[in-house]
């Protein structure tokens, strides 16, 4: 008898021995695990924080609605909330499954098909089904069943969100204007997703239902406000504390700043802020023992209204089309000046992980409260320290003003930003409003 | 021994040592070992974390190489430079055996210092031949000064760097000796580079700083001392110039010494031209059109043996589909519009070859050679290594690891660092280790004729892969033929002996060895030329050749003759030049430098050039700037804008001249110029031509719409861009109302197209003229054409539609360019004529109420191509019209024929509406698309899923692409034929005819037929080029106005740019002739140019 026979005799023993322990448990823990290798995915494929906030709301979609279709009347559908969205149980399946299965499967079924590199999560389901197929394989058969079934709708929902067109969409060319956006260094990267604000939103109007006020407008006068919002933004790197660095670095969530030495050149990858943010909603699910079921929703509400923070966010930004600190100060001050944090490579107003920040912070506070401090460990594994927050509130008005520190933004756009993270946050928790009241948490 | 016998035995002794050769299955090389040799030296590499990549960004460079008789017994010997070992001096005993001799020598070098560079060289004119090696690395100041070791006489060297003032510290990769300034002693030019990336800075201010470590330095010798002459003689010494690539050589001719400096990164190369006084002009932009953008190192030599320097440089381009995909970045315009706007010059990665016009301009022809691709090199070397007269090319190649690998810059680097614990430092050794590490074999290539160079590699036994730095060429063994010696990393050294001579494959050889009583020993700078029955070989004595390396040897001619006619020698020492006429011959000659006021001035005659430009007499500037066509589909092979400006013209005012009118477009309106009496073009007022366009003007023509004794105007509309503003495309008639001409809104049917071209004919014989507008591209349906339109005429000048009715194949004739409607044989009705885009030249004639193709019976066979002009015109003396047509040419990465041709698959492949143009071209004898992972899968997201990483892509053809369903219903389209030819009318058949290979060297977009020369024959003048390519593509500029002169029986010769004196720059878009002897070209973005002759 070779090895191999060895150890597969032992494999089998030890299923045996675990079969033994039939009711499949999951916790919050299995669920926001299943994420996790999401968020890791998109972190290797470099997906940008706009495409993240988009598939995060369409997994998270799929495995609530797979978690609600057949549980008690607790969890309502998206049915008739977001916007053109349709979704049916299917008839031919009894109750005959473990919906907590079902919905982590979903996760990963909902992963393979949106993700660039999601084939890598059938070795998931795979191990899923190798640990409960043998439990009760009808069981396992039917809970597929389900996710699939409801996967697929989600899936066919999404190709009418006008994603599919972005690539025949004029690519963007940098404007002539003094207070346009240029590309910026190191790399001067190709703009992202320039037509991302023209995606169907989930919960918004449009993207357009809430209006910021105009930037401040580009002067090299002196006494500008312009040219103050511009200094400060200088100083801020000369005279910033440790504590500030700590904060914009903390906050970075650059999923591919470009380190160059030389020859060598290569990308260092953080999360996206929304991929931070849900990592935060984890936290606290985790924190405050939600169930497995409501820990899916929390992640869904976060998740679809990040989708739309992004997407307002980005029809701002490339209609006002403006011109990122590091330019107008190489302009202005100091032709070497290097922001403390790499620009990312899209206009600047106003502060995605502003509008981002607040209004994931107004949905979360509507589920726990005000008053739930946390330790966010969210960058550890970038090599960042985990930090305590008194609330999501004053995380979120720390994520705004850790742009300024981080030199990649100005404060005109951390506030209007916070301003539109707030109308987002807002306009979410009314129209989630069913889903937030019927939930027990 | 009777003298058949004698016969007899010579024969058999041939017989055996030719078998012999085979039975060892000789290559045109054999690389010899360290047994053989004796030579060990291996330039040995030591990573550590304190001393790698990341904190000596030039860690892989490599060693040099240094060729010389140190003993003076005849034989060649050499050193070799070793960055973090001895350095090494190996005597050459004769029959391919060396000694070391580097302690007893003391050449070693300085321990602890990093070594790069060598130049050979008689520094102190004693006869005995010194050498200076140069130093870098990241290391202190002192450990970096270079030195000279001075040649005692008996085999020992003493490093008198100090003491003569050249001690340089910079970060040296190469110090070349030469006499600047002409007074008889050596002075140095030292290239340094920065061991500091600079990322952030102000291009403006940085570019005229002084740098004392980075940046280059001039020297001149005032008797055996060394001053510092940099600043004064105009040298820029920036932070920024990465110096790989150093060569002098009097590259326009004049008998001073110019210099080379290649730059890696985005500072440009300079190419500084000696004023004779002392001082140098950098003048690279005026000379050439775009250079190597990480250029490495260079050779400078005579590749077509007409006597002039042509310039050769190196970059990273590999030659393999696999390697370009994992190394390529995408384009990026911003990057690029911000490496230009920021003042530097345009460079793509890729070897460079610059062939020399004689007239200040230089062609770039490296695709057309095909040496444009040899991966990441180092050393280029041109030298006649089979004695056929033609400088053969050897490159050598290799980067330690693949830094530029995109899934190490994507995936791998962060994947790695997250799993290695430490310092900094320490992480990024750890990460390194993990670098791909690929060898890549040395390249060599035959100069055939035609400027091709056929790559020999593995036939001349360079097939072994290896990383290669620094090499030399000499002739080792005495034996007539070049031997290569070349420096490895890791690796004992390549010595390389040349079997040219013993297996008798080439041709005759002559070595010669120039001596001077002056301090310039060996003659440095002087310039011989040989001259025999087929033509004239010229070197000039410069022993800095490729890269880090230098040999002072004789020089050494090949050639195909069996007799030399004579020498000229034109020494440094101002304009002398001796002839002499008694030559040995397949051996060695030593000339002497002769005396002042012995030797007569050289008998350059020099002729008036045929041409002459005119650069300002039309008061018009094209502009067209915003555009890009690659934001709306970027999958383009090229753009569709950028085709302008076009002209219309005529007699306006019927005053017996020819006027024009030059197209807009949405940044310029076009203009309308009437000549007047003295031949002046004077800006006509006419307010409704000057409304600015919303679309490109494609083109343009004066004809008597309205049948009223005058000249109307039409204008097609055309271009890509312009869709995305919402501009609907539609042509306009402009209807001349005594001189002033008015728009009539009503003479034309919506049309909704977009043009290219516009005929006028007669096609149904009612006595007005009907007009064919031939369609261009659908903006983002890129290559769906546009429909091309047939405009009946009612007579008045009201035009309707009849393309359905009277010519539906127009409809989706193809991406047209250009028609023409003519009779082409006495019997056969007219033909209109149409060339486009993808499409065979094709013909149709109005038969029986419509539009009949006769391509048949035109052209016999189909000739795809991306073609552009047509001009017909009697080439040939026989009284019918000849076709000359005009094509993309020879000078790109895509070449086709019917074998390997170009093909486009295309289709809604995701079904969003846009449709995805997939363009496949071979290399290597498979067909791989053009776009590299992140291009293809912007354009298709869902092939994200398919290729995850390069590496799944690196292999990719169509059929991995596209599913066998998707490639099913794909469309395609082939070109198979890139040549701009002319057809001869043979009974009213066309046939392909070949022109000269210039013809081929950029994509033709204007044709002239006349007889420019005056000789009674119809010569052909080509204009062209283009500027707005893909960045991969890049400029593709190396026409500057080719004249072939025709000797009426259909031969056509390229007559020199010096001797026709077109020296156009830019991308001419059309040509006119507006009088006798005067023709009017249009440029993109500049002003319109007159060429009088």
């Amino acid at each position: 008898m070779g090895i191999k026979k060895y150890i597969l005799v032992f494999l089998i023993f030890l299923l045996a021995i675990e079969g033994l322990y039939a009711q499949p448990k999951f916790t919050n823990k299995d669920y926001i695990k299943a994420l996790k290798q999401v968020t890791d995915i998109m972190v290797n494929d470099v997906t940008s924080p706009v495409a993240a906030s988009r598939y995060y709301a369409y997994i998270t979609i799929a495995s609530y609605e797979t978690m609600a279709a057949f549980s008690n009347t607790q969890y309502i559908s998206f049915d008739g909330t977001i916007y053109g969205f349709h979704i049916s149980k299917p008839k031919e399946l009894t109750d005959s499954f473990n919906t907590s299965l079902s919905s982590v499967l979903s996760v990963y079924l909902a992963g393979k098909l949106f993700l660039p590199s999601g084939s890598s999560l059938q070795l998931s389901i795979d191990s899923l089904e190798l640990k409960y197929k043998k439990i009760d394989p009808k069981i396992y058969e039917k809970s597929l069943q389900l996710a699939n079934a409801m996967v697929d709708q989600v899936f066919a929902y999404s190709k009418k969100d006008g994603f599919n067109k972005l690539s025949g969409m004029q690519k963007y060319t940098p404007k002539n204007g003094l207070g346009n956006w240029q590309p910026t260094p190191p790399v001067f990267m190709a703009p992202v997703e320039p037509n991302w604000g023209k995606l169907k939103t989930f919960l918004l109007d449009s993207s357009t239902q809430f209006k910021v006020q105009p930037p401040v407008a580009y002067s090299d006068n002196k006494n500008s406000t312009f040219y103050a919002l511009t200094k400060e933004v200088y100083l801020f790197k000369k005279n910033a504390t440790i504590q500030q660095q700590a904060i914009a670095n903390f906050w970075d969530c650059n999923p591919f700043a470009v380190e160059q030495i030389g020859h060598v050149e290569f990308g260092l990858k953080k999360i996206s802020p929304g991929g931070h943010w849900l990592g935060i909603a984890g936290i606290a699910c985790r924190q405050q023992n939600l169930s497995f079921s409501n820990t899916v929703l929390v992640h869904a509400l976060t998740s679809i209204t990040l989708a739309d923070a992004f997407i307002a966010c980005w029809q701002e930004k490339y209609s006002s089309d403006r011109i990122r600190p590091v330019t107008v100060i190489q302009r202005f001050f100091d032709a070497k000046w290097a922001p403390l944090l790499q620009t990312p490579p899209f206009p600047e107003y106003v502060s995605g992980h502003s509008v981002a920040s607040t209004a994931a912070a107004i949905v979360l506070t509507k589920i726990f409260g005000n008053q739930l401090s946390y330790t966010d460990n969210t960058e550890v594994e970038f090599g960042i320290p985990s930090k305590n927050f008194k609330s999501f509130n004053a995380a979120a008005t720390e994520a705004s003003i850790s742009r300024i520190y981080g030199g990649i933004h100005f404060r005109d756009a951390i506030d209007q930003g916070v301003w539109l993270g707030n109308q987002i946050g807002l306009c979410a928790i009314t129209k989630l409003n069913k889903q937030l009241n019927k939930a027990k948490f | 021994m009777s003298r058949i016998l004698k016969k007899i035995s010579f024969l058999i002794s041939f017989i055996c040592f030719t078998t012999y050769l085979y039975a060892q299955n000789l290559k045109k090389f054999t690389a010899l070992s360290q047994e053989k040799t004796g030579i060990s030296f291996n330039n040995k590499l030591v990573e550590t974390a304190a001393t790698n990549i990341i904190t000596y960004e030039y860690f892989y460079n490599g060693g040099g190489v240094a060729a010389g008789d140190f003993n003076n017994d005849g034989l060649i010997d050499l050193y070799f430079t070793s960055n973090q070992s001895d350095n090494k001096l190996y005597l050459n005993k004769g029959n391919w055996q060396f000694k070391d001799i580097t302690s007893s020598a003391g050449v070693a070098g300085r321990a602890g210092g990093w070594k790069t560079g060598v130049s050979v060289v008689d520094i102190n004119g004693d006869g005995l031949l010194d050498i200076y090696v140069c130093y870098s690395g990241d290391v202190d100041g002192e450990k970096r000064a270079n030195q000279m070791f001075i040649n005692n006489g008996n085999l020992t060297f003493t490093d008198k760097a100090k003491q003569m003032g050249i001690a340089d510290q910079g970060y040296t990769t190469q110090a070349a000796f030469f006499d600047y300034d002409k007074d008889g002693d050596l002075d140095l030019f030292v290239m340094n580079h920065n061991i500091k990336n600079l990322r952030n800075f102000d291009a403006a201010f940085v570019k005229k700083m002084i740098d004392p470590d980075a940046g280059d330095r001039l020297y001149e010798n005032r008797n055996g001392v060394f001053i510092d002459v940099t600043e004064r003689a105009g040298i820029i010494s920036n932070p920024i110039g990465y110096g790989l690539g150093l060569n002098i050589a009097d590259v326009n001719n004049d008998g001073w010494p110019d210099i080379y400096v290649s730059n890696d990164y985005v500072e440009e190369d300079y190419l500084y031209i000696n004023n004779k006084d002392g001082t140098y002009t950098e003048q690279l932009r005026s000379a050439l059109g775009h250079i190597s953008y990480f250029s490495m190192g260079l050779d400078i030599a005579d590749i077509n043996n007409d006597g002039l320097a042509d310039i050769f440089t190196l970059d990273m381009l590999p030659q393999d589909n696999r390697r370009q995909k994992l190394l390529f970045a995408p384009d990026n315009f911003e990057l690029y519009n911000n490496m230009v706007g920021n003042g530097f010059y345009h460079q793509t990665m890729r070897n460079m070859l610059q062939l020399n016009n004689g007239n200040g301009t230089f062609s770039e022809i490296g695709q057309l050679a095909g040496v444009s691709n040899t991966d990441w090199s180092w050393s280029a070397l041109l030298a006649d290594f089979n004695n056929d007269g033609r400088k053969d090319l050897f490159v050598t190649n290799g980067y330690g690891r693949d830094m530029i690998n995109r899934d190490f810059v994507k995936f791998y680097a962060n994947e790695r660092l997250k799993h290695v614990q430490g310092k900094k430092n320490d992480r990024m050794f750890l990460m390194l280790q993990g670098i791909q590490s690929t060898p890549t074999h040395n390249y060599i290539f035959e100069n055939s004729n035609d400027y091709k160079f056929i790559d020999k590699s593995e036939e001349w036994g360079f097939e072994e892969p290896n990383f290669s730095h620094g090499a030399i060429y000499a002739d080792l063994d005495n034996d007539g033929d070049l031997d290569l010696v070349v420096n490895k990393m890791n690796q004992v050294a390549g010595i390389y002996r040349n079997n040219t001579v013993e297996s008798k494959t080439g041709g005759n050889f002559l070595n010669v060895s120039l001596k001077s009583k002056s301090n310039n020993r060996n003659a440095i700078g002087a310039k011989a030329i040989v001259y025999t029955a087929s033509g004239i070989y010229c070197i000039e004595n410069n022993p800095i050749h490729g890269f880090q390396s230098s040999m002072q040897i004789p020089l050494h001619f090949g050639f195909p003759d069996k007799k030399i006619d004579s020498i000229v020698v034109q020494w440094p020492n101002k304009t002398s030049s001796k002839k002499i006429t008694s030559i040995p011959f397949n051996g060695n000659i030593e000339l002497t430098e002769p005396n002042y006021g012995l030797t007569t001035n050289d008998d350059k005659i020099v002729e008036a050039p045929l041409f002459t430009l005119n650069e300002n007499a039309v008061d018009y500037i094209h502009q067209q700037d915003s555009v890009n066509d690659f934001k709306v589909q970027p999958l383009l092979p090229n753009m569709i804008s950028y085709a302008g400006p076009k002209m219309a013209y005529g007699d306006i005012n019927k005053d017996g001249k020819t006027d024009i009118y030059i197209c807009g477009n949405s940044e310029k309106s076009g203009a309308l110029f009437i000549q007047t009496k003295d031949n002046q073009f004077v800006k006509s007022n006419q307010p409704a031509l000057e409304i600015l366009p919303k679309t490109e003007q494609a083109a343009a023509l004066f004809f008597d719409a309205d049948n009223d004794g005058d000249l109307d105007l039409y204008i097609v509309a055309g271009g890509f861009s312009e869709s995305n503003a919402g501009v609907t495309y539609q042509d306009e008639l402009y209807i001349n109302n005594n001189g002033l001409f008015e728009l009539s809104v009503n003479s034309l049917p919506h049309m909704q197209h977009i043009g290219s071209c516009v005929v006028s004919f007669d096609f149904d014989k009612d006595g007005d003229l009907d007009l064919f507008v031939g369609g261009r591209a659908l903006p983002g349906k890129y290559p769906l054409p546009a429909k091309s339109i047939l405009l009946m005429n009612d007579g008045k000048g009201k035009f309707t539609d009849e393309t359905e009715i009277l010519a539906p194949a127009f409809l989706s004739l193809g991406m047209v360019t250009d028609a023409s409607w003519i009779k082409n044989n006495a019997k056969e009705k007219e033909s209109l004529v149409v060339c486009g885009e993808w499409m065979p030249l094709t013909s149709f004639t109005f038969l029986e109420g419509s539009f009949k193709n006769n391509t048949k019976d035109l052209f016999a066979e189909p000739l795809k191509g991306w073609w552009n002009k047509l001009t017909f015109a009697d080439m040939d003396h026989d009284g019918d019209l000849d076709l000359v047509a005009g094509n993309w040419g020879y000078n790109s990465q895509m070449k086709a024929s019917d074998k390997e041709p170009v093909e486009m698959y295309y289709n809604d492949y995701d079904n969003n509406g846009s449709i995805d143009p997939i363009l496949t071209y071979f290399i290597n004898g498979v067909s791989y698309p053009m776009a590299s992972r992140d291009e293809l899968t912007d354009q298709i997201t869902i092939l994200r899923q398919k290729f995850p990483t390069y590496d799944s892509y690196a292999d990719a053809t169509i059929k991995d692409i596209l599913t066998p369903e998707q490639l099913k219903s794909s469309n395609k389209l082939t070109a198979n034929y890139f040549g701009t030819i002319w057809f001869e009318n043979i009974n009213g058949s066309y046939f392909k005819r070949e022109l000269p290979i210039e013809a081929n060297f950029a994509p033709v977009y204007s044709i002239m037929v006349n007889d420019f020369n005056k000789d009674g024959n119809n010569d052909i003048l080509l204009f062209g080029n283009i500027e707005k390519a893909r960045i991969k593509i890049g400029k593709i500029d190396a026409n500057y106005g080719t004249l072939l002169t025709g000797d009426g029986k259909g031969h056509f010769k390229y007559l020199n740019q010096q001797i026709s004196g077109l020296a156009l720059k830019g991308a001419v878009r059309d040509a006119i002739k507006v009088n006798s002897g005067t023709i009017l070209t249009t440029i993109n973005n500049q002003a319109p140019v007159i060429l009088n002759y």
